[in-house]
Parts: C-alpha cells; sequence; structure tokens
C-alpha cells in the first residue's frame, strides 16, 4: 500500500481525533490529547540507490530545527497544522551568516543549537566533507520545516512533491535528513 | 521526517535519517536510519564536537551509498 492510499485509511481516524483534542489542547490538555493520537502508519517500501559515488554526489540537508533568517524571512510560526494548513518551509542558503539564524520551535532545547547550529544544522561539517572530497558537492539550499506535523495530507500531498522539484531543480542526488 | 524520506525515496531520491529517538522513527518505517545516543537538540553531535558531528554524517553518507535495500538500519552507536 501506498503512503497516499494508506492516507485514504488514516484520515477519519484524524478528523475524529481532532474534533476530540482541540478543545482538550484549548484547555491546556495537550498531553492527555495527544495520548490518542492516531500515528500514520503506511506499507510499501520505497527504496532509491545513488547511481554515482558518494565523491561525485550533490548531497541536501532537511532538518527541522525551526531555522529562519532575522530579517530576511517570516519566523517560524510555533505551532501545530491542526488545520490541514501545509507545513511550514524555509530555505537557508548553504552560505547563509550564521549571525542571522533564529529559531522558533517550542519542541526542543535551543542551547546547543545557539552554541552552535552544527548540531542540527550542520553545513559547515558538510562544506568541509565536500573539500576532502567524501561528498561531491553540498546543494545551496537546506530545508527547514517544523518537527511536529499533526496533519500529514498535505505533507504529503503538497510539501513532499514541492521538496522533490526544489531539490531536483538544484542538482540534488541524495538527501540527509537531521531531526531537531 | 520518516515520511520526508519514504516520499522522496519514492521519487528517486535516496536518502539516510539520524534518529535518537528509534520507536518513534522506525514507526513509520524509514527507508534508512542512523540510530545515534545523542541529545535531542544535538542530533548530529553536540556544540563543537566536530568529530561526533562529522562521524554521523559520514555514516549516513555511507547508508545512502551501501545500504542493500529498504529498512537498513546502521545501529552502532
Amino acid at each position: 500500500m501506498s503512503d497516499a492510499a494508506s492516507l485514504a485509511d488514516w484520515t477519519p481516524k484524524y478528523e475524529s481525533w481532532r474534533e476530540k483534542a482541540l478543545p482538550m489542547i484549548q484547555e491546556g490538555k495537550t498531553k492527555e490529547a495527544f495520548g490518542s493520537y492516531p500515528w500514520f502508519r503506511t506499507e510499501g517500501d520505497p527504496f532509491a540507490r545513488l547511481d554515482k559515488p558518494a565523491g561525485e554526489a550533490r548531497f541536501a540537508l532537511i532538518t527541522t530545527g525551526g531555522y529562519s533568517i532575522s530579517g530576511e524571512q517570516e519566523p517560524m510560526r510555533p505551532i501545530p497544522n491542526f488545520g490541514g494548513d501545509t507545513p511550514q518551509v524555509r530555505e537557508i542558503p548553504v552560505d547563509v551568516d550564521p549571525s542571522k539564524l533564529v529559531i522558533h520551535h517550542p519542541g526542543y532545547d535551543h542551547r546547543f543549537a545557539k552554541e552552535d547550529h552544527n548540531v542540527n544544522l550542520p553545513l559547515d561539517r558538510l562544506r568541509e566533507m565536500a573539500e576532502r572530497g567524501e561528498i561531491g558537492s553540498v546543494a545551496e539550499a537546506t530545508h527547514v520545516l517544523m518537527g511536529l506535523v499533526v496533519d500529514v495530507a498535505p505533507l504529503l500531498n503538497e510539501t513532499i512533491p514541492a521538496l522533490v522539484d526544489r531539490l531536483r531543480s538544484d542538482g540534488v542526488d541524495a538527501v540527509l535528513l537531521v531531526p531537531s | 521526517m520518516s515520511l520526508i524520506a519514504r516520499g522522496l525515496e519514492a521519487q528517486g531520491l535516496p536518502t539516510a535519517l539520524v534518529s535518537v529517538m528509534p520507536p518513534l522513527s522506525g514507526a513509520a518505517r524509514p527507508p534508512r536510519q542512523l540510530i545515534r545516543k545523542l541529545n535531542i537538540g544535538a542530533t548530529v553531535g553536540r556544540p563543537g564536537d566536530v568529530d561526533t558531528q562529522h562521524d554521523t554524517l559520514l555514516r549516513m553518507v555511507r547508508l545512502i551509498e551501501n545500504a542493500p535495500g529498504f529498512g537498513a538500519v546502521d545501529d552502532e552507536g
């Protein structure tokens, strides 16, 4: 079963959960509400092979660190997407000035990331790996999302296809996924 | 993040996911996963720990290069 087909089974469960959970969350009972959240389950074994050595391949990074660029991008909204809204994505250029990075993400302690963004946005390490020939190159853009995607339908139907298009346009061969 | 990995692989883009919470990430069945005993908020390595950060990324690259098939896991710590 593809992920899109699994979505048809999951959506009624999610809508039923949301109806009960939203009032609880508004009352501050967030943990209790998520105790019955219907985690998305799927089958199928998607697997793509790298068709060249890593030392010749272009690698992109996707992180759920909640980063944006101060003064240039809208900050991440630190709320989950209960209502079917499309997950937020920000593009961080590979040569970003780290002093301009800001984090708006309620799901993790930012202390480590503020000390060294490479803990979950490891652009310095990837550039060094490209210089050593361990990878061919680093994609122009890192794609940043938020971690908690409650409604996975827009993620599957809109965000992932848009990411694929953007990665292809950047000539990407493989992707490293770093959660926060 | 596992669902993003699956979606990209279904469209022909190989991926590797690093996880410090394998029960959570594994439930959604990512194609390739590196499991590390690191902190939430520092999933590549702690601040300034260049060696660990590099090791995490290099092992992810090796998974992409060498994994025999779907469900490959590097859980050597």
